[in-house]
């Protein structure tokens, strides 16, 4: 990690609560928006008989609808706890982003990057060869950082590896009759 | 009668070990920092699957107690309590630690967890039949009002903000809505797969929102910090002279208070632990002789908010079992573990599983007593289960998490499934949303729905009309009177966290 990004992590400040509160509610605006607007002529059957009862887009459309009420509520309540919002949320923007911290979002897409690669190639391989690899690249990696000898890490995430793998495939398969891929 | 042969039948070798596994593991989970009894069940819920109803629904039941139990050992020995009722108990808790008295503040939570989790047990299997057997008279106009109080749990997991709590809710709602539309069988937002036309699965769905996302979210730390707090625990030798059980009795009024106090809120849902235990402490402050010892490490103070919290467990299960609404966010993922068993809980499931129900009641109460046994023996050395390194500790939850996935119908989707809402999950944390209104509003919504639209048909689309029924209107008068319960507790709450 270069100096400039560790820099940037340290000076990490949150958002302002009120800019933050604002953002919510426009994206909720957006989902009840796109809900009511698109999913919901798109993806509701229609071909029924409604003379009786409800249509099935009736509570869909009563939830869109609460959506974009509350979500302008919402982001209502944050313009008047800051009337300068909208003038001071680009410059907000601006700030955060220059301050995000990699080290955060480094873990977290390395984390789930590397769950969607085990899900992909548990379709293809089996459990028993992919978990023990899985365990121990994501352990070596989430253990960067840490104070153990890179010796000790590398003994102890190997030997979970093959412990896990070994306890959860006998639970499953052999204790609980339950097949595993 | 039922109840006796419910204990002869959790009193079998097997069943008990089960009750112990739970428990034990309950604990750990609790002692964990970062890791919450919902998480626990969550997790482990998928491997009931093959199991009888007893045992598997014991363990559950198992992780919830030891998991609340568990929670206090890290908010008395490293001041980082993963609940509002544990952040009750760290108040004096973590003084009387540092005052070097962590071995009685832990004995003290205990013991206090044991009777508030007793007495809990007993209120519920004596009320719980009885409300069943009102609950048989219901049909879809009063179901709809039942569910609208049940919907008012939204409100009261909601935490600081009212409306990021509804529109999470709503959120929900939307979710629950894939699939047929449960009257007339249309398609719902399934865009074209098949997978989709059943609905999202309960567990696929909480195990992403509960366990992955939470994962994520501690990701973050990695490399920063090995844990949510960088203090060490206190060191407790197991063998040193602390509070004997003749000293705690002193406590027993407070205790019983707290019990009753966590049972009576804890039937009301959505209120939860986290009330329960503050309210619990100001009664214990407010009677106390030396208010001025509270906060300062007094063990009064642990005794109300541990008893409390631990009397909601059984309490809560009296709205999931006999109306089929979860009490707070732990009972809701409970409630998947028995629609797995087949044991749909609402009225019916007295009449049908009447003797599995009873011995389920049993169970709470083996489950506290195996609490007692060890925490009363273990509890300094589960404190050594929070130095476990996180790198460790995450690559296993992701393992259970696509493990228990996959084995609800052997099928990828679900994994897909979790891990769609392990996303959805994390980003709901990073906005400072709560989770626990969207898995109410998840499991309560099509309920709602199909309840409403029922009623419609019934009434001929005049609303107005499920006034005439006077059950109807009770639930009505309820949903409101718990509405305005939670939101003056909420603010009460507020203000006491500052």
């Amino acid at each position: 990690m270069s100096n400039q990004v560790k820099t940037m992590a340290q000076n990490h400040l949150p958002m302002n609560p009120n800019h933050k509160n604002f953002l919510v509610g426009l994206l909720f605006m957006l989902v009840g928006v796109l809900f009511l607007a698109v999913i919901i002529p798109t993806q509701i059957g229609t071909a029924g008989d409604f003379s009786f009862g409800l249509p099935p887009d009736f509570f869909p459309k009563i939830i869109g609808w609460i959506i974009v009420m509350l979500s302008a509520v919402f982001m209502i309540q944050s313009l008047l706890k800051n009337r300068e919002l909208l003038q001071t949320l680009p410059g907000e923007l601006q700030r955060v982003s220059k301050t995000i911290d990699i080290v955060i979002i480094r873990n977290v897409v390395v984390v789930f990057v590397t769950c969607l690669l085990y899900y992909f190639l548990l379709q293809i391989s089996s459990f028993i060869i992919i978990s023990p690899i899985f365990i121990f690249l994501l352990g070596i990696f989430l253990s960067l950082g840490n104070k153990a000898t890179v010796k000790k890490r590398i003994i102890l995430v190997f030997t979970l590896a093959i412990v896990t793998t070994a306890v959860v495939f006998y639970a499953f398969e052999y204790l609980l009759h339950v097949k595993l891929p | 009668m039922l109840l006796l042969n419910g204990f002869i039948e959790v009193l079998n070798p097997l069943v008990l070990i089960w009750l112990f596994i739970g428990t034990f593991a309950g604990i750990m989970i609790g002692a964990m920092p970062g890791l919450t009894a919902t998480m626990g069940i969550a997790l482990l819920v998928p491997i009931t699957f093959s199991m009888p109803p007893l045992p598997s629904i014991g363990m559950l039941l198992g992780i919830y107690c030891g998991g609340m139990y568990g929670g206090s050992l890290t908010a008395i020995l490293i001041n980082t309590p993963g609940t509002p009722a544990a952040a009750a108990t760290a108040m004096d808790g973590y003084e009387l630690n540092k005052q070097g008295r962590g071995t009685d503040a832990l004995k003290m939570a205990i013991f206090s967890s044991v009777i508030g989790g007793l007495i809990s047990a007993v209120i519920l299997s004596t009320i719980a039949p009885l409300m069943a057997s009102l609950a048989l008279k219901f049909g879809p106009p009063e179901y709809f009002a039942v569910i609208t109080l049940g919907l008012t749990i939204v409100c009261g997991v909601s935490g600081k903000s009212l409306i990021k709590g509804l529109l999470i809710g709503c959120l929900g709602l939307i979710f629950s809505c894939v699939g047929y539309d449960p009257i007339q069988g249309l398609p719902r937002m399934d865009f074209g797969n098949y997978n989709l036309s059943g609905g999202l699965n309960l567990i696929a769905v909480l195990i992403g929102l509960f366990a992955l996302s939470e994962v994520l979210v501690q990701s973050e730390r990695i490399g920063k910090s090995r844990h949510t707090s960088s203090l060490e625990p206190h060191s407790i030798d197991a063998k040193e002279t602390s509070i004997s059980i003749r000293e705690m009795t002193r406590y027993l009024g407070t205790i019983t208070k707290g019990g009753l106090i966590g049972t009576f809120i804890g039937a009301i849902p959505g209120i939860g632990g986290g009330v329960a235990a503050f309210m619990s402490y100001n009664e214990a402050k407010r009677v106390s002789k030396n208010p001025e010892k509270f906060g300062k490490g007094e063990l009064a103070g642990v005794a109300a908010s541990e008893s409390a919290n631990n009397g909601v467990t059984g309490a809560t299960l009296i709205p999931l079992l006999t109306l089929s609404i979860p009490g707070d966010v732990c009972t809701a993922v409970l409630l998947g573990a028995f629609m797995i068993q087949d044991l749909t809980p609402g009225p019916l499931l007295f009449e049908k599983h009447g003797p599995v129900v009873f011995a389920i009641f049993a169970s709470l109460f083996i489950v506290n007593i195996i609490m007692l046994v060890i925490a009363w023996f273990g509890s300094s050395y589960f404190a050594k289960v929070s130095k476990v390194p996180n790198y460790l500790l995450y690559p296993v939850i992701i393992i259970l998490c696509a493990v228990g996935t996959y084995v609800i119908n052997s099928n990828f989707f679900e994994i897909a499934t979790m891990l769609f809402f392990g996303i959805i999950g994390y980003v709901i944390r990073k906005l400072d949303m709560p989770i626990g209104p969207f898995l109410i509003a998840f499991i309560l919504g099509p309920l709602f729905e199909s309840n409403l639209r029922r009623t419609m048909i019934l009434f001929d689309n005049n609303l107005a009309l499920v006034y005439t029924r006077p059950i109807s209107v009770v639930f009505f008068i309820l949903a409101a009177l718990s509405l305005f319960f939670i939101l003056r507790n909420q603010s009460q709450i507020n203000k006491l966290e500052g």
